[in-house]
């Protein structure tokens, strides 16, 4: 009865409560060792691995890549088109073929300049976002390809020398194509809700995404 | 001891360890904070990323005028209701950002001074007076009070910090600065609530006034 009793109690506490009891503190201390350790002197067993994650980093904490490839994945997810499957190949294709001539210091099309270029992108898909007009499959496919390309070159003129060209266009790859589908998938999820305030905050932060790429368009112009 | 006193033992005895179990927790993040600290590197310079966010996230909180504008756009389009109430706080970041590249190209543009302090008053006598302009109308006010306080931001941007660093933070506060005048717009579903507002509207008014006065003087 007693057991009973106190088995019921804790079933009735918040899961937050019930953590605090057991698992938080663990689950604290864990994270707080990965801050106190140092750097880890031996080398990766897999070579590449260090050049793969070069470009992913490069795409993922480059907000100039960031922000438009977000906005890019925000359309496609608000849009709900059906030719997602072809946006999504259009857009990572255009950006593996354009970041491996990037890489390999050649370019059919010559990046203008990555300082205006870029975020001057951002402020064309954030305006888009914002203004929300649907446009047919083929501007669609279009957008995907020139934003892919644009962003390909982008990051593959990033790479270094001493660094693998396989691993380094792959792994900037992944890093799109990973902020591209989070955003599509977020905001797919999210317009399903048919909400009003779901497109508000889609078209609030499209707003946010042009003012930025005007701002820094600006700014590298002075 | 009856069920229920047993049951109130057992309740205190799993109170008091939760207790503990949070203070260390506290310790845990106190010492996990301890750790991840870095170099304190005090200076915004030579494209430095978080400095630059945190004197574009921090510059227009430090303007009063500023601050009550951004708030008064987003009550006001609270207190107009859809499609205003997003339609503004959209317009308000691309127009700021067209003004701010304006004032960033070097452009000299006059009176903008007294142009953001008649933002705070016309838009806190909005409120104050509940008026209900047609759509276009409050969206092209809205847009040039943008211009206004854009250029005026944009003349300042700092050449050494990371230029979107920068700019992300700027558009992220005015962003917060509107939610925050959409979120306090709310209450005007009640009564007492709409009244609120329009006293918040004359605040705002009288903040314009402050700051236009010394621009009167010559």
């Amino acid at each position: 009865m007693r057991q009973a009793v106190a088995r019921r109690l804790v079933a009735r506490q918040p899961v937050a409560r019930r953590l605090a009891g057991g698992l938080l503190v663990p689950a604290l201390l864990a994270p707080a060792l990965l801050f106190f350790s140092g750097p880890a002197h031996a080398h990766a067993t897999a070579v590449g691995v260090g050049d793969l994650l070069a470009g992913l980093l490069h795409v993922v904490t480059g907000l100039e890549h960031v922000l438009p490839i977000l906005a890019l994945g925000l359309l496609a997810g608000r849009v709900r088109v059906a030719v997602l499957g072809g946006w999504s190949a259009s857009f990572i294709g255009a950006f593996l073929v354009f970041a491996v001539l990037g890489a390999a210091g050649r370019s059919i099309v010559p990046l203008p300049d990555p300082g205006t270029a870029l975020p001057a992108s951002g402020a064309l898909l954030g305006l888009w976002l914002a203004l929300s007009p649907r446009p047919g499959r083929v501007a669609w496919i279009a957008v995907a390809l020139v934003v892919g390309a644009l962003h390909g070159l982008g990051n593959g003129q990033a790479r270094t020398d001493a660094m693998s060209l396989p691993a380094f266009v792959a792994g900037a790859a992944l890093g799109a194509q990973a902020i591209a589908g989070i955003a599509m998938l977020v905001a797919d999820a999210a317009s399903a809700s048919r909400r009003q305030a779901v497109d508000i905050a889609l078209r609030a932060l499209g707003s946010w995404i042009a003012a930025i790429g005007v701002l820094v368009v600006a700014l590298a112009l002075r | 001891m009856s069920p229920r006193s047993r049951a109130r033992t057992t309740r205190a005895t799993q109170a008091t360890h939760a207790t503990r179990a949070m203070h260390a927790a506290r310790a845990t993040i106190a010492l996990l904070l301890t750790g991840a600290c870095g170099h304190a590197l005090a200076h915004v310079g030579g494209g430095d990323v978080a400095g630059g966010f945190a004197a574009g996230f921090l510059h227009p909180l430090l303007g009063l005028d500023h601050v009550a504008a951004m708030v008064a756009v987003g009550i006001w389009g609270a207190q107009l209701g859809a499609p205003a109430i997003w339609m503004l706080p959209i317009t308000f970041p691309l127009l700021m950002a067209v003004g701010g590249a304006i004032g960033a190209l070097g452009f000299e543009v006059g009176g903008i001074e007294i142009g953001i302090a008649a933002s705070a008053i016309v838009l806190g006598a909005m409120i104050a007076f509940a008026v209900r302009l047609p759509l276009a109308v409050a969206t092209a006010l809205v847009a040039v009070f943008a211009l206004c306080h854009g250029y005026a931001h944009g003349a300042e941007l700092p050449a050494s910090a990371s230029a979107i660093a920068y700019a992300s933070g700027f558009v992220v506060t005015t962003g917060a600065l509107h939610a925050t005048g959409i979120g306090f717009g709310t209450i005007e579903r009640w009564r007492r609530g709409a009244h609120l507002l329009r006293v918040a509207g004359v605040v705002i008014a009288v903040v314009g006034v402050w700051f236009l006065l010394p621009h009167l003087g010559g």
